[in-house]
């Protein structure tokens, strides 16, 4: 395979509250069209992570470059980078005063705002029907939903500018494991229909067996390992061993292997 | 940099050849309407999309391009290749038949009658208001019994949470609203005196900030203060619990949420309004007496003496009864209000608001039915 051209370069990258050090020194490169599952204990940081490299959160020092262009020190403008970008947040963080559709419709307008009124409802709904859900959603408020339809309203919103990049934060989080599993095809399908690169921050393993093309695993401060799954579990790191090694890590490389061959 | 641009051949055999760069990003979205005028002129004939010009689509493109073909009948079979597109990429192809899989469409909602709008929404508001009042009236009723099952066993009350709320909600208010007493004593006694002078009866004053003070103003800015302050406060505190399932675990723990949340709270106003009512009218009598002494020649001693004389009793107890039924009415309507939050943010800043609102007007309508009560007995 040749060698990939990298969306995200992350250099040196310090971030500190206080005085906690929460990252040091951290390197991390995301590929053109893969899928990056970014894994790590709690409090190592991965949300953090995420929220420096979409520039919600300015970090002590370091450097960051999202497609091109360097998002720290801070050169390119917010605008520039939201549009290439889409963020799914952890409960999807939808305008509770807006409908679905308004809610798809809210970065289309902000961006665009030549767009018609039809043309915008058509693009949320094909957007929604994209996220797998049915037509009648669209009218509906988010208190209406339950947790796996926000968590698909919120991917179509991210989506809605069809974006260069996806950042999840823990996508699959709260769903029972049909959903998680169906949200699993639908981020694959949508990297390879859409060309989209995706970096996602994740606790399930199935989610890493199935979807992600490379894993980064975040530990003491680094992104200490950041390869493909078969190489990350071959790591002798104690973290990851416990990690891939315990009962749930063991059950869901072996539903995979199973899958694989059948 | 090009922008997305097409041109048409009408007729019989009609074709819409695209170029440059199909993405939301670079202007598709304003060809939108003239695509659709195109494709009205095209219906039931059979349409060729040419895609050799286009340099990028993304799926709003796309999206355009499928909703244009099938308008005009071109329906692409699931499995089938693309019907009516010529000189497509496969990446294109892909995004082409997703399109068609997703095409959703929606005709933009007519107005309605802008008149009848404002008909409906008088009529839910007074539908609203109606429900709203039996509501509030079912609460108090659920409160006065919670309150007589508390008294009835006491292992239920909560005396800490009671401190707590009179601490925050009382205390705390101390300084504000004895300052605001005070001035208003002061306001009081300087311009009735302005008015008196001129029928040489300054004394009168005395009369006068004793009466307004004792009788309404103590009283009656201490509940506005409380309203706002602590009415609202028990709406949000409540009404978050409420947001984050706190309460529903409360009740799934047996914990009644009426004696841990509401009760204390009724109690702690209903004791805390009062004494707070009885400092206020004392710092509004002092800020009349200050200004007497220093603007009108009053001296402290015979404001003291025509104060004892004339302000009999009477007054002060008309204004004190009054403070502990405010202060249920606000702690009630805060309450409720926050029990009543449901769903969303938005909705916890609404139902703050009307809290307030709520809490403020009954307590000038308390106040004023008071008035005729008190005029009726001729107290």
């Amino acid at each position: 395979m040749a060698e990939q051209k990298n969306v995200i370069e992350v250099r040196d990258l310090k971030n500190q509250f206080g005085k906690q050090v929460v990252h040091d020194d951290l390197d991390l490169d995301v590929r053109e069209r893969e899928i990056l599952g970014v894994v790590g204990g709690s409090g190592t940081g991965k949300s953090v992570l995420l929220r420096s490299i979409v520039g919600l959160q300015t970090p002590k020092d370091g450097q960051i470059h999202v497609l091109g262009r360097q998002i720290f020190p801070r050169k390119a403008t917010a605008r520039e980078i939201n549009e290439d970008i889409g963020i799914l947040f952890q409960d999807g963080a939808l305008f509770s005063s807006m409908t679905v559709s308004e809610n798809v419709m809210a970065p289309l307008r902000e961006h665009h705002p030549e767009i018609g009124d039809q043309l915008a409802q058509e693009i949320a709904g094909m957007k929604l029907s994209l996220s797998g859900l049915s037509e009648g959603v669209g009218g509906k408020m988010p208190s209406e939903l339950s947790g796996g339809m926000r968590k698909r309203v919120a991917l179509a919103r991210a989506m809605a500018l069809d974006p260069r990049i996806l950042f999840l934060d823990e996508p699959t989080a709260g769903l029972d494991p049909i959903g998680a599993a169906r949200f699993d095809e639908l981020i694959i399908s949508l990297k390879e229909n859409l060309g989209l690169t995706i970096f996602m921050v994740t606790h399930d393993l199935d989610s890493l067996n199935r979807a992600c093309d490379r894993v980064a695993v975040l530990a003491e401060k680094k992104v200490i390992v950041n390869a493909s799954l078969d190489e990350v579990r071959r790591s002798n790191h104690p973290w990851i061993g416990e990690y891939f090694g315990g009962p749930r890590g063991r059950a869901a490389a072996g539903a995979n292997l199973a899958s694989g061959a059948a | 940099m090009t922008s997305a641009s097409f041109e048409v051949v009408k007729g019989d055999h009609p074709r819409l050849s695209a170029h440059g760069p199909w993405t939301i990003a670079d202007g598709v979205a304003a060809l939108d309407s003239k695509i659709r005028a195109f494709a009205q002129t095209t219906l039931d004939k059979k349409l060729t999309i040419d895609m050799a010009g286009v340099e990028a689509l993304d799926t709003v493109g796309a999206m355009i391009l499928q909703r244009t073909m099938q308008a005009c009948g071109g329906r692409t079979q699931e499995g089938q290749p693309l019907a009516g597109f010529v000189n497509v990429t496969d990446h294109h192809e892909t995004l082409l038949e997703q399109a068609a899989g997703n095409l959703i469409s929606c005709e933009v909602p007519q107005r309605p009658n802008s008149a009848l709008i404002v008909l409906e929404r008088v009529g839910r508001a007074t539908d609203d208001i109606a429900e709203e009042v039996l509501n509030i009236l079912s609460f108090v009723g659920q409160v006065v019994s919670r309150i007589g099952e508390n008294i009835r066993h006491p292992g239920h009350f909560r005396p800490t949470a009671v401190v707590h709320h009179m601490e925050t909600a009382g205390l705390n208010a101390l300084f504000i609203v004895g300052l605001m007493s005070f001035l208003i004593g002061a306001v009081v006694a300087f311009m009735g005196a302005t008015v008196l002078a001129e029928f040489g009866a300054e004394v009168f004053a005395v009369e006068l900030v004793g009466i307004s003070v004792l009788r309404e103003f103590g009283v009656l800015l201490t509940a506005i203060l409380i309203a706002g302050r602590s009415g609202s406060a028990f709406t949000a505190a409540i009404g978050s619990m409420k947001l984050r399932e706190e309460i529903d675990a409360m009740r799934a723990m047996g914990i009644d949420p009426m004696d841990a949340l509401v009760v204390p709270r009724v109690i702690a106003l209903l004791l805390a309004v009062p004494c707070l009512a009885f400092i206020a009218s004392v710092l509004g009598l002092m800020g009349g007496g200050v200004v007497c002494a220093l603007a009108l020649d009053i001296p402290p001693a015979l404001f003291m003496a025509r104060t004892q004389d004339i302000i009999v009793i009477d007054n002060f107890v008309v204004g004190m009864v009054k403070a502990p039924v405010f202060g249920f009415a606000i702690a009630v309507i805060g309450c409720y209000q926050g029990m009543m939050v449901e769903a969303s943010a938005e909705e916890l800043g609404r139902r703050t608001t009307i809290s307030v609102v709520q809490s403020l007007f009954l307590v000038i309508l308390a106040d004023a039915l008071f008035a005729i009560l008190f005029m009726e007995l001729d107290y």
